[in-house]
């Protein structure tokens, strides 16, 4: 027996193939319209965890990037500021390369100290670079600035400015001084260096009576001082600093010498003022060394601006490569999806015609 | 002349049937659309008298009778109805667990720019900011304002899942909101639906098989079991006039023209207190408990489990903890994420050698005082447990100057216990990160206890879990579903093809009865005009 088919049943079937090729041409024209295949997690639940956990690769990479960004300015600020060091170092050792020959007068002395005292200062200020916001050669004691020129005193305690020392007040080498970015999962790099590592530090003191305040005097009746620590290039400066300093007071008290005054003491003088240029002369080595380190400092940013770079053009691959992928489960093949919708137009079309000429259709048109 | 009389009774009542052939075409093209119906037909049979006849031809021929109406009946389908209400049974649970699960995935659409992935992630990228801005005010703020987002966001997924699960069972203590839920509107139109078949069942007790009315009480009956059935699975016993009776798990809940119990939905509350007056155990987990009332009065106090399936059964296990994912599941990995999260971020904090930002008269150092009581994240009720719903920030850091209490510091040799642990630590240092560092190493670094809870992963990897777990309850409930839905569908179609109404057979009946009656009225009108000449014979 020929199962029946009736007019409900055709009915029915009709409604149904129609809004199929509705639905079908509905999400087509949505596809279209974004671009996009899936739209949200329920369009196809299992591909759209894949784009959601590359969606937070690609976030997090963005991240990292930007750090590398921070850390490459801030590196390369910190490197600029060691060579301008390095220049204003050189011009002193150039100075004392000159006074240690033993040929200068008192007043070409004279001229060198007072240039030498510009050179610290214009060393400690650039020691206390402040880079967005943050004091960068202090450690992680980013908001005082970790160098202070340390002045003299007179006789009676009172001030004084006669430079003695240049103070790091910043953090420790032995203690928590690093200032640390992430540049990938767990992965952190170090933004800076301490200034007692590419500077040292020259820490003195005048010495005072168990009072605190009456300063204790030596021989000649001058305050003395006390160095509780030296090193780099602030230590040399420094000692070049009193060296020729204790060389103008000794040529001064060569030019102020009575008349009067036996040979043998004269020449105990003279001696003493050739040891005074022999001890500029001695600084000479300490001081290349104290720039070596400077040099090596920044051949260490050199070599992490490297680093960083290719950190940095890994994680643009990465991105790249993450956004390939997303794109093809997520992105809309144009030419197909447009085949596509023209097809599914024509589907819907030719389903409503047929279903219209069909429902249309009884033996009751013919009775 | 009895031969010619037979004749015009015969053709009067060919009108007769045909006419009532007529009037069953003209109801079944009435109904051809209404639900249930079935198409019927008009048996006819021939006439017979029940008289001595004989051998003699002549004598059959005067005395055969006609035509007359045997029976109206139904088109029926070959398959069995109970097998077609099960698998409605089974279409209206797996329809419910999609929509259940469906309507989680859509709080959890990243794609469609819902969840939580944003606000965690953003969270850590402040963290980021702030460790390179440690000591900034602006960082810190930021960091406070991506804190409060994630809380913020936890709480409104947390408020969105809770309204889901009210809105299907009922917050589980009041009364109003119990009565605006899916399952106490389910329950109230299976009580309808008992009633009527129970007024279905008198009616068919009183009427005569094989006729009209017969048929469309059978019709009505069909109907009403399907719509049961796509409520809950009921045992289904039919009887010889067309009767139903239902029983659930045992009980007798129609027999006959009687209703002899009725379902009634009662918070959980009010059941845990029925349990505690009678010292019954109370291991209900679900919001709404359904009861049986019987007639006699006396009650079956819970048959939750007696719905395992139907739409009720689906409505109760998407909305009762089981092994399932569902709403409960999730509220409860949200709540240890949450939970998680607070103790994590708040360790830190809070851990010996932490120190936060003190500005004395304008000096900015650091300090660690009081710092126990600055924790990041606390409960918004005061109550001890953080869940997702009640997660948020401790106002002593949004309040004034509190951004500076957030321990961005920490130093590894700081000792507690040293008599003075301050010696070696430098207060400067405001921009000591190291605290930050650790706070955004919780990333990758799953060790510390805080995170045992949620099996030592990084929380973005146990939130992305959250997510696949409950997309991959969306895939195989819309597969079942999906499934189940042909099944019906091509069941619908088949008993559509076996019982539905054709309009051409209809019209090809009608015209056929037609051409009968007026075949007939020809008859007659013959048998008339024979009897004329006969009568005029004698004139």
């Amino acid at each position: 027996m020929i199962s029946r088919v009736t007019s409900t049943t055709v009915n029915n079937s009709l409604v149904g193939y129609i809004q199929q090729n509705y639905a079908d041409y509905a999400k087509l024209t949505e596809q279209l319209s974004t671009g996009k295949k899936i739209n949200s997690m329920l369009d196809d639940t299992i591909q759209s965890i894949n784009i959601f956990n590359s969606n937070r690769l690609m976030n997090r990479i963005d991240i990292w990037s930007a750090n590398i960004g921070s850390l490459t300015n801030e590196i390369t600020q910190s490197s600029e500021t060691i060579d301008l060091v390095h220049e204003r170092a050189q011009r002193a050792k150039d100075l004392a390369t000159t006074a240690a020959n033993g040929t200068s007068t008192k007043d070409t002395l004279q001229a060198t100290l007072t240039e030498l005292d510009q050179i610290i200062e214009s060393i400690v200020d650039l020691a206390n670079t402040n880079y967005n916001g943050n004091y960068i050669y202090g450690g992680t004691n980013t908001k005082t600035p970790p160098y202070e020129i340390q002045y003299g005193i007179d006789a009676d305690g009172n001030p004084t400015d006669e430079i003695i020392g240049i103070k790091y007040t910043g953090t420790p080498m032995d203690g928590d001084w690093e200032r640390q970015l992430e540049i990938a999962d767990g992965v952190f790099e170090t933004v800076n260096v301490t200034g007692i590592e590419a500077f040292g530090t020259c820490d003195v003191e005048p010495v005072y009576d168990v009072d605190g305040t009456t300063p204790i005097l030596d021989a000649d009746g001058n305050p003395t001082y006390q160095t509780n620590e030296s090193s780099g290039i602030m230590g040399e400066l420094i000692n070049l600093r009193n060296a020729i300093s204790d060389t103008v007071d000794k040529l001064e008290e060569q030019e102020n010498l009575p008349e009067n005054t036996p040979q043998a003491d004269r020449e105990a003088l003279g001696a003493e003022i050739k040891g005074c240029y022999d001890s500029i002369n001695g600084l000479l080595d300490g001081f290349s060394t104290a720039m070596d380190k400077m040099v090596q400092v920044n051949e260490s940013f050199g070599a992490e601006t490297n680093k960083l770079e290719m950190s940095s053009e890994s994680l643009a691959d990465s991105k790249l490569n993450l956004k390939d992928y997303i794109s093809g489960i997520q992105d809309l093949d144009l030419t197909e999806a447009i085949s596509d919708w023209y097809t599914s137009q024509m589907a819907y079309q030719a389903s409503m015609q047929a279903s219209s000429s069909i429902m249309s259709m009884s033996l009751l048109n013919y009775m | 002349m009895a031969g010619l009389f037979s004749s015009l009774n015969m053709s009067s009542s060919a009108l007769k049937v045909h006419q009532a052939g007529i009037s069953i075409v003209s109801n079944n093209i009435s109904n051809m659309n209404t639900e249930g119906y079935h198409k019927q037909k008009l048996n006819l049979g021939t006439l017979t008298l029940d008289l001595p006849i004989g051998n003699n031809v002549m004598n059959q021929v005067k005395t055969s009778a006609g035509v007359e109406a045997i029976s109206v009946t139904r088109y029926t389908t070959t398959f069995i109805g109970s097998y077609y209400r099960d698998q409605l049974t089974d279409q209206a649970y797996l329809e419910q667990q999609k929509k259940a699960v469906t309507d989680l995935a859509e709080m959890f659409d990243e794609l469609g720019g819902r969840g939580l992935d944003s606000a965690l992630e953003g969270f850590y990228e402040a963290l980021d900011n702030l460790n390179q801005y440690p000591s900034d005010m602006s960082a810190r703020i930021n960091f406070l304002e991506a804190a409060e987002t994630l809380t913020s966001s936890m709480n409104s997924i947390s408020n969105n899942l809770n309204n889901i699960k009210n809105l299907s069972v009922g917050d589980g203590s009041s009364p109003e909101s119990l009565q605006q839920s899916e399952l106490y509107t389910s329950v109230q139109s299976l009580n309808d639906y008992l009633q009527q078949l129970a007024n279905i069942n008198k009616q068919l007790s009183n009427s005569q098989t094989g006729t009209l009315e017969n048929n469309n009480l059978l019709d009505r009956r069909d109907l009403i079991l399907n719509e049961i059935s796509k409520l809950a699975e009921f045992k289904t016993t039919i009887h010889d006039d067309g009767s139903v009776t239902l029983t659930l798990g045992g009980t007798k809940i129609v027999s006959g023209n009687k209703v002899l119990a009725t379902f009634d939905v009662q918070t959980a509350t009010k059941y845990d207190e029925y349990c505690q007056q009678n010292g019954i155990d109370n291991n209900n987990e679900c919001n709404a408990v359904i009861r049986l009332v019987k007639e006699s009065g006396s009650v079956i106090e819970n048959v939750n489990n007696r719905f395992d399936t139907g739409k009720i059964g689906g409505i109760i296990s998407s909305a009762t903890p089981g092994d399932g994912v569902n709403v409960n599941s999730v509220l409860d990995n949200l709540d240890t994420l949450a939970q998680t999260i607070a103790d994590v971020f708040n360790e830190l904090q809070t851990r010996d050698g932490a120190f936060y930002i003190d500005n004395v008269d304008g000096n900015v150092q650091l300090s660690n005082e009081d710092l126990d009581q600055y924790v990041i994240f606390t409960t918004s009720d005061g109550s001890a447990e953080i869940t997702a719903g009640n997660i948020s920030i401790n106002s002593l850091l949004t309040e004034g100057d509190g951004y500076n209490k957030i321990a961005a510091a920490y130093f590894e040799d700081y000792d507690p216990t040293a008599p003075d642990p301050l010696a070696n630590i430098d207060l400067n240092a405001v921009g000591n990160a190291n605290n930050i560092i650790a706070m955004i190493n919780t990333k990758t670094d799953n060790t510390s206890a805080a995170f045992d809870a949620i099996g030592n992963i990084p929380l973005s990897d146990y939130y992305s879990g959250i997510i696949s777990k409950v997309n991959a309850a969306v895939t195989s409930a819309t597969n079942a579903a999906d499934a189940q839905d042909a099944v019906v569908q091509s069941l619908d179609n088949k008993t559509a093809e076996q019982t539905s109404v054709d309009l051409n057979e209809e019209l090809t009946d009608l015209v056929k009865f037609q051409t009968a009656y007026s075949a007939s009225a020809r008859v007659f009108t013959t048998c008339n005009t024979l009897l004329d000449t006969l009568v005029n014979l004698g004139l």
